[in-house]
């Protein structure tokens, strides 16, 4: 089971994808797209264990 | 014999310098190691495990333990120990639990898919103090130009002697490693110390350009402190009004604040993971967070837009805190 909750996309104020927010072990955070958070977070959607709500 | 004598000595029977002797036998690097002419060689942070900015006692799997430190493949748990041999106050202590542990360091490239340092062909030198609680234990040493610091994906792996049998006594362990070509995509060079298998000890962690393992290079904790800083800064909420960032309301919901680190700008922008209670206070209200939002880079400093369900006021100032006793809000920007 992944470590992250209520994870959604993050958008600067054109409309571009900047990163994405979350809540990991309990805790809320964001991470940039080149984060390794980022990255883990989507190998995690690729594997089908994890789904990413669009931005607000 | 005098000094004068030495020199002459050097000379050969044109009045020349000898650069054979000088190469074979009247400077070393050994000698080399004193004042300022000797220093700046450890490529590695925090070697001597002095800086835990994460707290002194983790359990570990994947993540970092002493600062730049990361540990993997095993439920284990790190702490600092003050049992270290003569010339360190600390070292770390890995509590080995059902699977071979590894430690290591992920080393920033100034730029990514370059050598730069790491000159192709040339040597590097390992080296570091270690022991094992019983009996005796067969590691292996490896450094690799990779990706990311878990990724085999385009990595190239340094070529050497890479295996070392610990023992219960303290010892210093040195491998050199013939550096390879470095793939286009590589942004680290990651060190690794794998293929323990039981609770070990290790310190004075030393990575240099050459064939010699010269003396550990000991640097103060201020400046190992401010090196870390570049990957990893916390700020402890130790009261409810402890002001972390001051920032304004952008609307109904949001307050966008600053964060200016203490420790200068980051590697990069940094993810930012907040205390399990985060409130956004001032004009009268205490709201708590719901969300934070990626950050931007401003200047010296970053800016986070922090959530709340409703109640913020538009271009009002507010200042976020935490909550009395609550764990400490975090910027990492780890490799």
């Amino acid at each position: 089971m992944s470590a992250f909750e209520n994870v959604k996309y993050n958008q600067d104020d054109e409309g571009n994808t900047i990163g994405i927010s979350y809540t990991i072990n309990g805790k809320m955070g964001s991470a940039p797209i080149s984060h390794p958070y980022y990255q883990e977070i989507m190998e995690l959607v690729e594997a089908g264990e994890l789904t990413i709500e669009p931005a607000d | 014999m005098s000094k004068a004598n030495n020199i002459a000595s050097l000379l050969n029977s044109s009045g020349l310098l000898d650069s054979d002797d000088i190469a074979t036998s009247a400077i070393t690097a050994e000698k080399l190691n004193v004042g300022q002419v000797g220093g700046r060689r450890n490529l590695i942070i925090n070697g001597a495990m002095e800086v835990w900015q994460r707290g002194t006692s983790q359990s570990v799997s994947g993540s970092y333990a002493a600062d730049r430190f990361w540990m993997a493949n095993a439920t284990s748990a790190a702490r600092y120990d003050t049992d270290a041999p003569s010339g360190f106050t600390y070292s770390t202590k890995m509590t080995y639990n059902a699977s071979d542990m590894s430690l290591g360091q992920p080393i920033e490239l100034t730029v990514t898919g370059k050598q730069g340092q790491f000159v192709a062909g040339s040597v590097v030198t390992l080296s570091y103090y270690a022991k094992v609680d019983t009996g005796t234990e067969d590691i292996n040493a490896a450094i690799y130009f990779r990706d990311t610091k878990f990724s085999a994906t385009n990595q190239a792996g340094f070529s050497g002697a890479t295996t070392a049998t610990w023992t219960t006594t303290w010892a210093r362990y040195t491998h050199s490693f013939t550096i390879p070509t470095i793939n286009s995509t590589n942004t680290i060079a990651a060190l690794e110390i794998g293929n323990i298998g039981r609770t070990a000890y290790i310190t004075g962690v030393q990575l240099e350009l050459g064939d010699t393992a010269t003396p550990f290079e000991h640097r103060s904790y201020g400046e190992e402190l401010a090196l870390c800083y570049r990957y990893y800064q916390t700020y402890p909420s130790s009261s409810a009004t402890t002001v972390m960032f001051t920032g304004i309301g952008l609307n109904s919901t949001s307050v966008r604040a600053l964060a200016k680190p203490f420790g200068g700008l980051m590697r990069a922008i940094p993810a930012i993971t907040l205390p399990t209670s985060t409130f956004i206070k001032g004009n009268g209200s205490s709201l708590a967070v719901t969300s934070v939002q990626t950050g931007f880079q401003v200047g010296a400093g970053y800016t986070f837009v922090f959530d709340a369900a409703s109640g913020v006021s538009t271009n009002h100032v507010y200042y976020i805190t935490g909550n009395t006793g609550s764990d400490a809000l975090e910027l990492t920007a780890e490799l």
